[in-house]
Order: C-alpha cells, then structure tokens, then sequence
C-alpha cells in the first residue's frame, strides 16, 4: 500500500488516541482498492466504471461493545481525529497500546501471475466480446446475452493496541454470463460464472467462451425442459451444483456471532451428531486461488482450515475476535468487511462439504428414480430453525439411474440438520461456486463446495405431479 | 462494432483533470491508469466515437500536453 507516512510509526500514537477514554481493545485497518467493472449487454459496452478507493477505519472496544468510525482521508493527523471521535464511545478498560510487531500471518502471496491492473481496458472488453460472441453462436433461439468482468486489487493493513500487525494483498478477477433464450412466450436464463482470488490467468485459453457455453446450454435446457415434479423425491446434488446448500443451510448457522445471539438450530451443540459420519464440513481461506481466500483476515488474523462438523459431529463454530472474546475461545480468522467503512464480523471464506469415497456416477446409477440437481439457485434459510428453501436452476430427472429430461422450475425444501443426518452418499468429486455473501448489509467474496451428494428423500417443489 | 484503445504519456498532475473532463462527455471514452504514479494512461474508445474522441484528445493536448505513446510493452496484449 502507498501511502505517504509510515503506518507503523502513525500507529502507536493513533491507537492510544482511539483508547484515551478507556477501552480494552483498539485497532487500525487501512485500506486501498483499485478496481475495473465492464458490463456489456445487447452487445453493446453498457457501463465501465474504474475507480481507486482508499481509507480507514477504527475500531475500539469497550467491555465487548463495538465502537466504530472511518475516514477517506489517510493522514496521521485524519487518523488521529478519527480515534479522538471514536473514542468518545468508551470509558475504563485496559487503555493498553503496544508497539506494532509483525503477526504470524503469512506474507501475502506472491501476486497473480497475471495482474489485471496491468492489462489494459480494451483486454477486458474484448474477454467480454468473446463471451457474447460465443453465447449468440452457440445458439440461435439465444437472443440475449449480458456479460460481466470485474478486478479488483485490495491491498489492506491491520494494527492493533496488543502490538499485532498484518497485511495482505488480495488481487479478485470474475467473469459472469447470462444468456436468455426464447422460443415463442417462452423466455428461460441460464448464468455461469468463473474467478476467484486470482487475476487474470483464471480466463486464460477459452475460458470465457466455455463459461458463455454453460450459461447458454443452461438456458436451452430450461427453455426445453418441463416442468419440474413435485413431492418427496431422492435429490442428487452433483458437484457442479457447488456448495449453496452447505453456504446457506450450514455455514450461517455456524457462525458464531449467530449462536451468540440465539439466532442458530446450532447453539450449545458442539460434540454433538448434527450429521451423518459421512459428513464433514470445513471453512478454509488457505485454498490458493479461491474466491474466499485471503492471507490474514481483516482483524489481521491468519487464514486457516477449521473444521466445523467432522465426520458428523458438530466441533466448532466460525470466530472473528469479538465473538471468540464473548465465547472464551481463538478467533479461526473469519473476521471480515466490505470495505474500511464496515466494522469486522463473522464472515465465511471457503466453505465446503469434504468430498467421501462414492463414484459419483455410481451414485446416480443406484438411484432409481429422483432429480437430479446440476445447478442451484438463490434462496433463503432460517436460521433459528435450520429450514430452507432453494431454487434450482439447472435440474434433470433421474429414470431407472440414469440423468434423463431437463426439469424447470424446481424447488428444494428442507431442514439444514435433518438433511445433515439424512445424506446416504458422498461422491468423492468435489465442484466449486462462486458469490457474493451478504450479511448485515455488508458484501464479501466467496466460494463454496461440495461433492455429489444424495440425500435420500427432500420435499421438491414443481408443477408436475409425482 | 470495435472499440479502441489509444495509449498516452500525461504529467502526473493532469491525470484526475482529464479524467473529469473525458468522463463529463458521458459515454465518449474511458481513462483508465494502470499506477498512479507512472503517467500512463489507456484512453478506451467505444464503436462509433472515434471522431468525437480524437477531436477532444487534440484539444486536451494543447491544454495538458499529453502525448500519444504505443501501448506500453508491460500492458498485457488485447
């Protein structure tokens, strides 16, 4: 990160401003994002937005309550009336401020091998060209195809009053197609994305035409399928589909901010079955390359593996520091923010159902009859019951074991802990997706993963009668 | 349908000027940099305001003395 002090000699005198009413914890995040957005639709450029921002955020912490503030203006003196203000918010406390020190935390990585910022505007237009271009010549019934590039390049830096102090430099790069197809009244989308914590390598060769292909085989396979069957059925969930079910049913509920507050099915559980010995879950920001990845955290904690459910019993739930304060346990290095105006909270990275033993195409032969699920959509969970209910977006039938007619419209309905316990096989393949998490009004990238899963009997919603 | 990309050398403090005037003609063209501090930049040029665009680039040299370079060797190829 550029900047025109130095952080580590502005740090000491900034946080023993932040805590010179009292507090028991104060902490510094600065942040620099460069970053490229190209949306092309009905063929045309239709925004390019490029743009730096840059700024900071303090936090001090007061008998576990949050005060928060940030600035744009990255100078010791803006940083020092920063703490003056956010200060205003605490009283007693330890008032302790030691001397940055380098953390554990690994250094960032060594860069992307490709760095977008180094590849000019007219490269990513032209990646974007060549998704749209494949996509309308894929098929002519494809009549509308919207694209979508986006970098970003985050440097960040993490002090804090115990004398911890971490960087990272985190480099995102994704590519996004939705194709529409129509045949009559009939209009049906397919989308696919690609990208991770990576640059500009993650599109090389033919990438965006084979992402614009599956986006466009997505939307012929609904323009041509029925409607989906309703009622109890075997739902096979391929690899392909990623890890949405796992994301959202599981990993919400895991998060200990969550439990905290009363709000998870998961609360006061660990050592308990929540889940088949077939299941194990685990969140990790160490993958290389992976959306969700990152060197240290946004409160400056490494990145880790934890693993949340093992062989299904409940071990452990997600931390950033404030939640592992409350619960007397370690941060695991998930806590995360938007942006220096957000303050850290328990976030996700890479979350994901380890892969078992099954051949997947094993698993689909030794199902007689069923759906089968190669892309799953949005959809929401409760967490305080573990109840969900999700779109799928790419879903065949499963006839005498084999993948047969594309099915649309389907939806799954469930209970996060009784599908748990209830899944029979675990492929041993294992498909990544990609997103975007939203919590508290705040965005974070990242991925999810599962193997083919079956689980043996899921409410499916459609119009077709069973 | 192709768009252009011209590639120019700009004194540093000109930069954030240029690029408020370029992006007041909403839609002409898009400055791009690719470090802050190196004085380069990537004029991106959609279909069909090619004209428009070179009309301004000459009068934004007179004022700001920018210069029309080739694409800097360690820009990645289009």
């Amino acid at each position: 990160m550029k900047l025109d002090f130095d952080p580590a000699a502005a740090a000491p005198a900034v946080l023993r401003a932040a805590l010179a009413r009292g507090g028991d914890f104060a902490e510094l995040y600065l942040e620099d994002v460069v970053h490229t957005a190209v949306t092309l639709d009905a063929a045309r450029i239709e925004r390019i937005t490029t743009g730096v921002d840059r700024g900071a955020g303090i936090r001090v912490l007061h008998r576990l309550k949050t005060a928060y503030g940030y600035t744009s203006e990255l100078s010791p003196r803006a940083l020092i009336e920063l703490a003056g203000a956010v200060a205003q918010a605490a009283r007693g406390g330890l008032k302790a401020v030691h001397p940055p020190e380098r953390s554990a935390a690994p250094p960032p990585s060594a860069g992307p091998r490709r760095d977008p910022l180094a590849a000019p505007l007219g490269l990513k237009v032209a990646l974007c060209r060549r998704a749209d271009a494949r996509a309308r010549a894929w098929e002519k019934r494809i009549h509308q195809v919207t694209v979508r590039y986006g970098d970003a390049r985050r440097a960040v830096v993490c002090m804090n009053s115990l004398g911890e102090w971490a960087q990272d430099d985190r480099v995102q790069t994704l590519l996004s197609v939705t194709a529409v197809a129509g045949a009559g009244a009939e209009i049906t989308t397919g989308y696919e994305s690609i990208g991770g914590a990576c640059g500009l390598e993650v599109l090389d060769g033919d990438t965006p035409e084979r992402v614009a292909e599956v986006a466009s085989r997505r939307a012929m396979a609904n323009l041509l399928a029925r409607p989906a069957p309703a009622g109890r059925m075997p739902v096979v969930l391929a690899a392909s589909a990623g890890g949405t079910m796992v994301h959202e049913a599981v990993g919400h509920g895991l998060e200990a901010d969550l439990i905290a507050d009363g709000l998870s099915i998961y609360q006061g559980m660990i050592g308990q079955v929540v889940g088949t010995p077939l299941l194990t879950v685990l969140d990790d920001a160490t993958l290389p390359g992976r959306r969700g990845s990152f060197s240290c955290d946004d409160e400056g904690t490494p990145a880790q593996r934890t693993v949340l459910i093992e062989n299904g019993v409940l071990r452990g739930y997600l931390h950033d520091r404030l939640s592992a304060w409350k619960a007397g346990a370690r941060s695991t290095g998930n806590g995360r923010r938007e942006s220096f105006r957000c303050r850290p909270i328990v976030r996700m990275s890479n979350t994901m159902i380890a892969p078992g033993d099954d051949d997947p195409e094993d698993i689909v032969r030794s199902t007689e009859r069923g759906l089968f699920v190669r892309q799953m959509g949005g959809g929401q969970v409760e967490t305080v019951s573990g109840n969900f209910v999700f779109e799928v977006t790419e879903g065949y039938l499963i006839e005498k074991g084999a993948v047969s007619d594309p099915v649309r419209g389907a939806t799954l309905t469930g209970n996060g802990p009784e599908v748990l316990r209830g899944i029979d096989r675990v492929g041993r393949d294992l498909g990544f997706g990609i997103g975007t998490c939203g919590k508290d009004g705040q965005s974070v990238a990242v991925a999810d993963a599962q193997p083919t899963l079956r689980i043996p009997e899921l409410v499916v919603g459609g119009r077709q009668g069973t | 349908m192709t768009e252009t990309s011209r590639f120019f050398r700009i004194p540093l403090e000109h930069i954030g000027y240029v690029r408020a005037i370029v992006e007041g003609y909403e839609g002409l063209a898009q400055v791009y940099s690719r470090e802050r501090d190196r004085g380069e930049i990537e004029l991106f040029i959609p279909s069909g305001r090619a004209a428009e665009a070179a009309a301004l680039v000459e009068r934004l040299a007179r004022e700001t003395g920018w210069v029309e370079i080739a694409r800097p060797p360690d820009w990645d190829l289009p």
